[in-house]
C-alpha cells in the first residue's frame, strides 16, 4: 500500500492556510483568516492555532478533510510544519524578551557562527527540532456537526481518528510539565544536543552523539538542561459515560483523556463535557508490557473541550428537534399536549400537570430601577394523601427540567437546603457548601416532605422564595448566595391523611406566611368514587395480565422535545399590554371582595396573589411564543388559581349548597350588576365562569335552564344573554 | 500446544488456528477477519454436542483449576459482577519473512514475536468480571463432571512454577500479614456453607481488599471472561451465564504479577491511591493476579434462566412437558412444601403458605416504577435471640431455605453491619472497578433480612443509606448503584423475607404476625423428596400464567365492590391480591387463574387482616 506523499500533503496544508477563505474580496474583514491568526501568533498575542475542520470542509480541497479526520495526529504535525513555512515575521514590538527568546537567539548565533568554521551544523545531532522553535500549538477542531459519540461507540476501527465523545469527568490529575524537547549540553564539545520526546517516557541520552565527540572518541558526558528544555503543560483525566448513555444493566465505560497545553485546567471532576480528540493506542512499556501481553492501552488526545451547558439559555437545539418543536407549535393545543406529557403514566390530574408545566416555563423576572427584584419563578406546592403520586410528579419534573435538584425536607446531608460552612478535610479551610436550593440556582428545586423540614431550613426558605437569595452568617463568613430557583414542594397533611372533618387550615401543617409564597397550592385527595374505582381496577388487572402498564391513549411527547419547547418558550419575555392591566386589577378586586364576603376564608388573597396571576399569565403567553400577554392567558391563570383554591375547599361551591347551574347564574348576575348592564356577551360570560372553575357545558346548561324560567333571553346565534328583569 | 489439532477439548487453540487459516485461504480481508469468528462458535458447539453435551466440558472452579492445563476448553458458570473497559489487542498480523497471517484471538499469550507493521490489526474484546453466584446452594452447583472424569482432560497436575501451586491451598497456607483474611474467610465460609446458607457475618467489608471482589464470600473462584465479537449481546450486569471457552494462563504473566513490585498484584484499594497520577495505574484487567483469577477466552456463552439443575429452558418442548407433569403433581408437592415450611416456622400454616408464595414470586414485568409480581413478606413477632445475634427462626431458615431454593442470602440487619460498609455496589474510581457489596445478587436469590438482630443505637450516614437502599429494593426491586457523580438504576428480582419483632422497617407487601405453636425446627426430608420439591419450586416459578376474560371481569367487579365497602383500599392492595392470586395459582401448577383460587386468596387475606387487627 503506497502511503500518501506527506510533502505533498504539507503543501496542501500551506495552500489552505494561505488561501482560506477563498474568493474573499481584498479588504474584507474575513479574508486571510489564518494568515491573520498567524500574524498574531508571530506577535506573541496568540499561542494556539486552531484549524477548524468546518473551514477545511468549506475550502473544498479534495479529500483533505477525510484524510485529516482519519489520520489526525499526522496532519496536526503537517499543519505545524505548514505554519512554520508561512509564518510571517513579527510586526511591531514583540514585547519584553523572555528567557526563551534569549536562548533562541543564543542558539541561532551558535548555529551561524559554526557554519563558517567546521560546519558541524550539518551534523544532525545539533539540529534544532522544529518543535523547539515553535511558540504555538496546533489544534484541530472537529466539525461542529460532527456526531457526539458515547464512549461505548468508539471502536477499534476508530483508532487514529478524530472523535467527539460526551461524558462526565471522574478524575483528573494536577497539571504537570511534560518534556517535549530535552536539551543536553556536552561536557566535551560544549554543544547543545536536543532530543524530541513524543511519548510519555523517554530514554535519556548519556553519550554525546555529535560528530566532534564521536570522531575524537571523547565520550562526552551529557547534562540535562532543565531550563533549556521545552515543556508543555500536561494533564490526564478520566471520562465516564453519562447515565443516559449506558444501556440498562450495563456498567458505564471510561476512557482516559490526555490534555496538553492551553487545554489543561479546563475540566474538574464532575464536569459534564464533550471532548474531541484523537483516539490513540499506546503499547504498555517496561514491566507493564509483561503483564499486558498483547494488549495496548488507549487514550484520547484531546484537541478541544467543551463544557455542556445545562441551562435553558444555552440549550442547543439540533435541527431535528427544532423542526419538531416548530411543528408542535403550529399544530396548536400545545398547552394541553405538553401538560399531558408530564408524567403521562399518572392518570388524570390535568390541572396539576398544567400548573407544573407553567412552573417549568416560569414568568419573567423584573429588576426595578431601585434595585428591587420581582421574581418570575413560580412556586407550587402539592399537598395530599400518601400514595397519590406526589413524589412521582416531583421526580418527573426533575427529569424534564434541565437543571433540577430533588431533595427531601429531611435530607440526610448536613448541608441541608440552604448552605453550610464546613471544614475542608484536605486543606483544613472553612468552605461554604451550597445546599439543594443553591445548587438549583436558575433551575427547579423539588422538595419532598416539605412539612417535615428542619425548622432552620423553613426560616431560610422564606427568603429563598421571595428574595431568591440565601444569606449566610456562620463561622465568620457572611455572604449572600443566589438561589434563583422555582420551588416545587410536596407535603403530607398534618395527620398523615387528609381529614375531611377538619378545616383546610388545620390539615395543612404549614404557616400562612410560607403558604402565601406559593403561587399555586394543590390538594390532591384520594377520593373514592365508583368510576375511578373501576378505572383503577381495570388498570391493576391490565398490569397483572400483561405485566406492563396499559398503553396510553395518546402519544406523549418525549422529555427531550418537552425540554426543547420549554427552552424556546423561555426565550420570550411577554409584557402586559396597558389595556389588560385594568382587567387584571378588576379580577383581583373581585377576588378580594369574594374573600371578604365569605364567612370562612380559606386562602389569603394578597398582593402576592396579583403577582402570581401575572406570572402565570406570562408563562402562558410564553407557551404561545408570544411577546404579549393576552386576555385568554389571564383568564386561564385565574381559572388555575380558582381550581387550586377549589381543590382546597373540598368540593368548592357544592359545599355552599349551590349546584353549578345556580352558581353560574349567581356569577353572571353579579358580574352584570357590577358592570351595570343587562346585556352580557357570551364570551364574557364564558370567561367569568371559567375563572370560577366551571366549563362551557355547564354554562350552556345554565343558559338554557334560566332562559326557560324567563330570567333572561338568550340570543340563539351569538348566545349573548339579556337579562329580562332590570332591577 | 499439545494433542492433535482436532481435539477441541485439549487443543482448542489448534482448532481456532485451523479455522483462521481456512478463513484466510478463503480470501477474507483483514477487516472481515476482524468481524467474524470464522465459524468457531458453530464448530465448537457441534463438537461438544458430538462428545455428549456441555457436561463433558470440564467445569472451571477452585478444585479443578490446578488440574486444568492452560489452553484447554473449559466451562464456567458465574454472575457478571462488573464490566471492564474493552481491551484493544493486536488480533492479527503478518509474519514478516513468510508473509503468513497469524491470529492472537482467543489467547493472551503468543509464542511468535508479534510483528507490528501496517498490517497489524487492532481488534477489541470485552471483559466481563464474573463471580461465583452469590449465595448459591451446594446442590444447585451440582456435582457435574469436572476435569477428573471429563474425557480428554489432562489428568496430571499442570506443571507450574513452585510458587504457583494450586489455588485453594496457597490461599489457606499463605496466612500472613496482608493476606490472612482470605484463608480465614475461606475456613469460616467452609463451615458456613457446610451448614447451609451462606451467612455473611462480615457484611460488606472490603472484599475488594482481597482482590476477588465477591459480593458474598465464596470458596469458588471469580473468572475474567474475555468476550469476542459481541457474543455478550443481551448479557447484563448480574446475569448468570455459562461461558464456554479457552482457559489461558501464562506463567510469564503470572510471574510478573507475583514478583512485580512486590505487591500481591490483586488490586489493593490503597495501591492505586498511592500514586496520584493516573499514569501509575493499570486497568483492573491487568492488575488481577492470573493465579487467583483465571482468564477465560469465551467462544460462546448462554444465559442460565434458572439455577435449578435439570430444568428445561422456558419456551421449549421439554418445558411444556414439564408443565404438564407439574400440573399433576403440584397439589401433593405443594402440601409437602407447606408442611415442611410450617414446621420450619414453628407450626404456622398461614405463614408457611405466604412464605411459599414469596419463594415462588418473581418480577414478571414492570409498569414503571412498579415491579409487577414481586412479593416481599414480613413476618412480625419473630422471637429475638436472647443474646443479640441471629434469631432462632433465622438459624432454622438458614438451613431450611438453601435446601429448597438454588440461591439465598441471610442478612442479619445489625447496626454494626449497617454502619460498617455500603450494602450497595459502588464504583471505585481509583481502581476503576465496581466494588461488590452484599446486595449485588443474581435474579431469583432469596434475601432474608433478619431485623431481630437490630439493637437501638445510632445509624451513621452509611447506615441510613444502606437502610434506604434496602427499602428501595423491597419497594421497587431496584438498586441504585453508586457511581459517585450519578447513580445507575439496576433492576433486581430478589424475593425478600423480613423477620422482625414489630413491624418491619422495610415496606413489605405482606405483613403477617407469626403465630408459633412450637419451636421452629428444620426437619430435613430424604434427598429424593427434596429433589422433587426443588424441581417443583423451580418449575412453578417459571410457569407462564394468564388471567382469562371472564375471570378478569369477575375480579374487576369484585375489586370495585371491595372498594365501595372499604374506601381505604388502595391500588397497592389490589396489586397485592392479584400477585397473590397468580402465585397461588402457579403453586398448584395451574397456568390460568380460576375464581376459586381468587376466593381462596381473598380468604387468606381476611385471615391475615384478622391477625393484624389482633396485634
Amino acid at each position: 500500500m503506497p502511503g500518501p506523499d506527506y510533502a505533498d500533503e504539507t503543501e496542501r496544508c500551506i495552500v489552505f492556510l494561505k488561501g482560506y477563505p477563498a474568493d474573499m474580496p481584498e479588504g474584507d474583514e474575513r479574508a486571510h483568516k489564518y494568515l491573520k491568526l498567524l500574524q498574531k501568533v508571530s506577535n506573541r498575542q496568540e499561542t494556539t492555532v486552531e484549524i477548524r475542520l468546518d473551514d477545511v470542509a468549506d475550502f473544498n480541497e479534495e479529500g483533505l478533510l477525510a484524510s485529516i479526520q482519519k489520520n489526525t495526529r499526522r496532519y496536526a504535525s503537517l499543519f505545524a510544519e505548514a505554519v512554520d513555512a508561512v509564518m510571517p515575521p513579527p510586526t511591531g514590538d514583540a514585547g519584553e524578551e523572555t528567557v526563551f527568546d534569549v536562548l533562541m537567539r543564543q542558539r541561532q548565533r551558535t548555529g551561524e557562527g559554526e557554519e563558517g568554521a567546521a560546519a558541524p551544523a550539518a551534523d544532525p545531532a545539533h539540529k534544532l527540532p522544529d518543535s523547539m522553535r515553535r511558540t504555538f500549538e496546533v489544534r484541530i477542531v472537529p466539525l461542529t456537526k460532527a456526531p457526539v459519540m458515547a464512549i461505548r461507540e468508539v471502536k477499534a476501527a476508530d483508532i487514529g481518528h478524530l472523535v467527539t465523545i460526551k461524558g462526565i469527568i471522574t478524575r483528573c490529575t494536577d497539571v504537570k510539565p511534560l518534556m517535549a524537547v530535552a536539551t543536553y549540553t556536552c561536557d566535551e564539545c560544549g554543544f547543545e544536543i536536543y532530543q524530541e520526546v513524543t511519548a510519555r517516557q523517554f530514554m535519556p541520552i548519556h553519550e554525546c552523539p555529535s560528530v566532534r565527540c564521536r570522531s575524537n572518541n571523547a565520550r562526552g558526558q551529557l547534562q540535562l538542561q532543565t531550563r533549556g528544555s521545552k515543556f508543555v503543560k500536561f494533564q490526564e483525566a478520566r471520562i465516564q459515560e453519562m447515565s443516559d448513555q449506558v444501556p440498562k444493566g450495563h456498567i458505564p465505560r471510561t476512557m482516559s483523556v490526555h490534555i496538553r497545553g492551553e487545554l489543561t485546567r479546563k475540566v474538574g471532576p464532575g464536569d459534564v463535557v464533550s471532548v474531541s480528540g484523537i483516539f490513540l493506542p499506546v503499547p504498555y512499556t517496561g514491566f507493564r508490557a509483561m503483564r499486558a501481553g498483547l494488549v495496548a492501552d488507549t487514550f484520547l488526545e484531546a484537541t478541544s473541550i467543551q463544557h455542556m451547558k445545562k441551562r435553558y439559555q444555552e440549550y442547543q437545539l439540533d435541527e431535528g428537534t427544532q423542526a419538531e418543536v416548530e411543528a408542535l407549535a403550529e399544530e396548536g393545543d400545545v398547552y394541553a399536549r405538553l401538560s399531558r406529557s408530564i408524567a403521562p403514566e399518572i392518570y388524570g390530574h390535568e390541572d396539576v400537570k398544567k400548573a407544573l408545566l407553567l412552573l417549568l416555563v416560569g414568568g419573567t423576572t423584573k429588576q426595578l430601577k431601585d434595585g428591587m427584584k420581582i421574581r418570575g419563578d413560580l412556586h407550587v406546592c402539592l399537598m395530599g394523601d400518601p400514595g397519590v403520586a406526589k413524589s412521582q410528579l416531583l421526580k418527573q419534573i426533575c427529569m424534564v427540567a434541565p437543571r433540577a435538584v430533588y431533595t427531601t425536607g429531611k435530607g440526610s446531608s448536613g448541608v441541608g437546603l440552604t448552605a453550610a460552612v464546613t471544614r475542608d478535610p484536605v486543606t483544613n479551610e472553612m468552605v461554604l457548601e451550597g445546599g439543594a436550593l443553591v445548587l438549583a440556582d436558575m433551575g427547579i428545586c423539588c422538595i419532598d416532605e416539605f412539612d417535615k423540614m428542619e425548622e432552620s431550613d423553613r426560616t431560610a426558605i422564606h427568603e429563598v422564595m421571595e428574595q431568591q437569595t440565601v444569606s449566610i452568617a456562620k463561622a465568620g463568613i457572611t455572604t449572600t448566595l443566589n438561589a434563583r430557583t422555582s420551588v416545587l414542594a410536596a407535603a403530607n397533611p398534618a395527620w398523615g391523611r387528609y381529614d375531611l372533618r377538619r378545616s383546610p387550615a388545620e390539615n395543612i401543617n404549614l404557616p400562612p406566611a410560607l403558604l402565601s409564597r406559593f403561587d399555586l397550592l394543590w390538594l390532591i385527595l384520594d377520593r373514592a368514587d365508583s368510576d375511578a374505582d373501576r378505572r383503577l381496577a381495570e388498570h391493576v388487572l391490565h398490569v397483572h395480565q400483561h405485566s406492563r402498564a396499559p398503553d396510553l391513549e395518546f402519544q406523549p411527547l418525549s422529555a427531550h422535545v418537552l425540554r426543547a419547547y420549554i427552552s424556546l418558550a423561555r426565550q420570550h419575555s411577554p409584557v402586559i399590554p396597558r389595556e389588560l392591566t385594568e382587567y387584571i386589577a378588576g379580577a383581583y378586586a373581585t377576588l378580594r371582595q369574594d374573600e371578604a364576603a365569605s364567612e370562612a376564608p380559606t386562602t389569603y388573597t394578597t398582593a402576592r396573589t396579583l403577582l402570581s396571576t401575572i406570572r402565570l399569565a406570562q408563562a402562558l403567553a410564553r407557551l404561545r411564543f408570544s411577546g404579549a400577554v393576552a386576555q385568554s392567558d389571564v383568564d386561564e391563570a385565574l381559572r388555575l388559581m380558582q381550581m387550586s383554591k377549589m381543590s382546597l375547599q373540598e368540593d368548592g361551591a357544592r359545599r355552599q349548597g349551590l349546584d353549578p347551574v345556580s352558581d353560574i347564574y349567581t356569577i353572571l348576575r353579579d358580574e352584570a350588576k357590577k358592570q351595570d348592564t343587562t346585556h352580557v356577551a357570551y364570551t364574557d360570560a364564558l370567561n367569568w365562569i371559567t375563572r370560577k372553575g366551571y366549563n362551557q357545558q355547564q354554562l350552556e346548561e345554565c343558559l338554557e335552564e334560566y332562559a326557560a324560567l324567563n330570567v333572561w333571553q338568550v340570543n340563539p346565534t351569538s348566545k349573548d344573554v339579556h337579562f329580562t328583569d332590570t332591577d | 500446544m499439545v494433542g492433535p489439532a482436532t481435539d477441541c477439548l485439549a487443543n482448542p487453540l489448534g482448532c481456532i488456528r485451523q479455522l483462521f487459516d481456512k478463513a484466510v485461504t478463503n480470501g477474507m480481508t483483514p477487516q472481515q477477519l476482524g468481524s467474524s469468528d470464522w465459524g468457531a462458535k458453530e464448530f465448537f458447539a457441534g463438537e461438544i454436542a458430538k462428545l455428549g453435551g456441555a457436561d463433558m466440558v470440564p467445569l472451571l472452579n477452585s478444585t479443578s483449576l490446578d488440574l486444568l492445563p492452560s489452553g484447554t476448553l473449559v466451562r464456567f458458570q458465574g454472575m457478571v459482577q462488573d464490566m471492564f473497559d474493552p481491551e484493544y489487542y493486536v488480533g492479527a498480523f503478518k509474519e514478516t519473512p513468510s508473509s503468513t497471517w497469524h491470529t492472537t484471538k482467543y489467547t493472551d499469550v503468543y509464542d511468535v514475536p508479534i510483528a507490528s507493521g501496517p498490517d497489524a490489526q487492532v481488534w477489541e474484546r470485552k471483559l466481563l468480571y464474573c463471580v461465583p453466584i452469590p449465595g448459591q446452594s451446594d446442590w444447585s452447583r451440582g456435582t457435574r463432571p469436572t476435569s477428573l472424569n471429563g474425557p480428554g482432560a489432562h489428568r496430571e497436575k499442570r506443571p507450574r512454577d513452585d510458587e504457583e501451586m494450586s489455588i485453594a491451598e496457597p490461599m489457606l497456607e499463605e496466612g500472613e500479614a496482608g493476606q490472612e483474611s482470605i484463608g480465614e474467610q475461606a475456613k469460616r465460609q467452609r463451615e458456613a456453607s457446610s451448614s447451609g446458607m451462606s451467612n455473611n457475618e462480615t457484611g460488606g467489608c472490603g472484599l475488594l481488599g482481597e482482590g476477588m471482589n465477591l459480593p458474598l464470600p465464596s470458596l469458588l473462584l471469580p473468572c475474567l471472561v474475555k468476550v469476542y465479537d459481541d457474543a455478550d449481546a443481551g448479557l447484563k450486569l448480574n446475569d448468570v451465564a455459562e461461558f464456554v471457552g479457552i482457559l489461558t494462563f501464562d506463567p510469564q504473566l503470572a510471574a510478573a504479577g507475583s514478583v512485580g513490585r512486590g505487591e500481591p498484584a490483586s488490586g489493593m484499594p490503597g495501591e492505586g491511591a498511592a500514586g496520584d497520577s493516573l499514569d501509575e495505574e493499570l486497568p483492573p484487567s491487568l492488575r488481577l493476579s492470573p493465579s487467583k483469577v483465571p482468564r477465560l477466552q469465551c467462544i460462546y456463552l448462554h444465559k442460565l434462566p434458572t439455577l435449578v439443575p435439570g430444568l428445561p429452558p422456558p419456551a421449549s418442548l421439554a418445558h411444556a412437558a414439564a408443565a404438564q407433569e407439574l400440573a399433576q403433581s403440584a397439589s401433593a408437592l405443594r402440601a409437602c412444601a407447606v408442611s415442611l415450611l410450617t414446621v420450619a416456622l414453628g407450626g404456622d400454616t398461614l405463614a408457611a403458605q405466604y412464605l411459599l408464595l414469596t419463594l415462588l414470586s418473581k418480577v414478571t414485568g414492570r409498569a414503571e416504577p412498579m415491579a409487577v409480581g414481586k412479593l416481599a413478606l414480613n413476618l412480625v413477632g419473630c422471637p429475638a435471640a436472647s443474646p443479640p445475634g441471629a434469631s432462632p427462626l433465622a438459624s432454622v431458615l438458614r438451613s431450611a431455605l438453601p435446601a429448597l431454593v438454588p440461591a439465598c442470602h441471610l442478612l442479619p440487619l445489625s447496626l454494626d453491619l449497617l454502619n460498617r460498609a455500603p450494602l450497595v455496589p459502588r464504583k471505585d474510581y481509583t481502581l476503576n472497578r465496581l466494588v461488590a457489596a452484599p446486595l449485588q445478587l443474581a435474579a431469583g436469590t432469596v434475601l432474608v433480612v433478619d431485623e431481630t438482630a437490630l439493637q437501638p443505637g445510632t445509624a451513621s450516614a452509611t447506615g441510613v443509606r444502606n437502610l434506604q437502599a434496602l427499602q428501595h429494593l423491597v419497594e421497587w426491586q431496584k438498586l441504585e448503584y453508586d457511581f459517585q457523580w450519578y447513580t445507575v438504576d439496576v433492576l433486581t428480582d430478589v424475593p425478600v423475607l423480613a423477620l422482625s419483632e414489630a413491624r418491619s422497617l422495610l415496606p413489605a407487601d405482606v405483613t403477617l404476625p407469626l403465630r408459633q405453636t412450637r419451636t421452629a425446627t428444620w426437619a430435613p426430608l430424604p434427598d429424593a423428596e427434596l429433589v422433587a420439591l426443588r424441581r417443583y419450586l423451580g418449575l412453578a416459578r417459571q410457569l407462564e400464567h394468564t388471567i382469562g376474560e371472564a375471570t378478569t371481569k369477575a375480579i374487576e367487579d369484585d375489586l370495585v365492590a371491595a372498594r365501595k365497602g372499604d374506601p381505604s383500599l388502595t391500588s397497592q392492595d389490589f396489586h397485592r391480591w392479584l400477585t397473590l392470586a397468580r402465585l397461588t395459582s402457579v403453586s398448584y401448577g395451574e397456568s390460568s387463574l380460576s375464581m376459586s383460587r381468587w376466593e381462596s386468596v381473598r380468604e387468606m387475606e381476611r385471615l391475615r387482616l384478622d391477625r393484624l387487627r389482633c396485634v
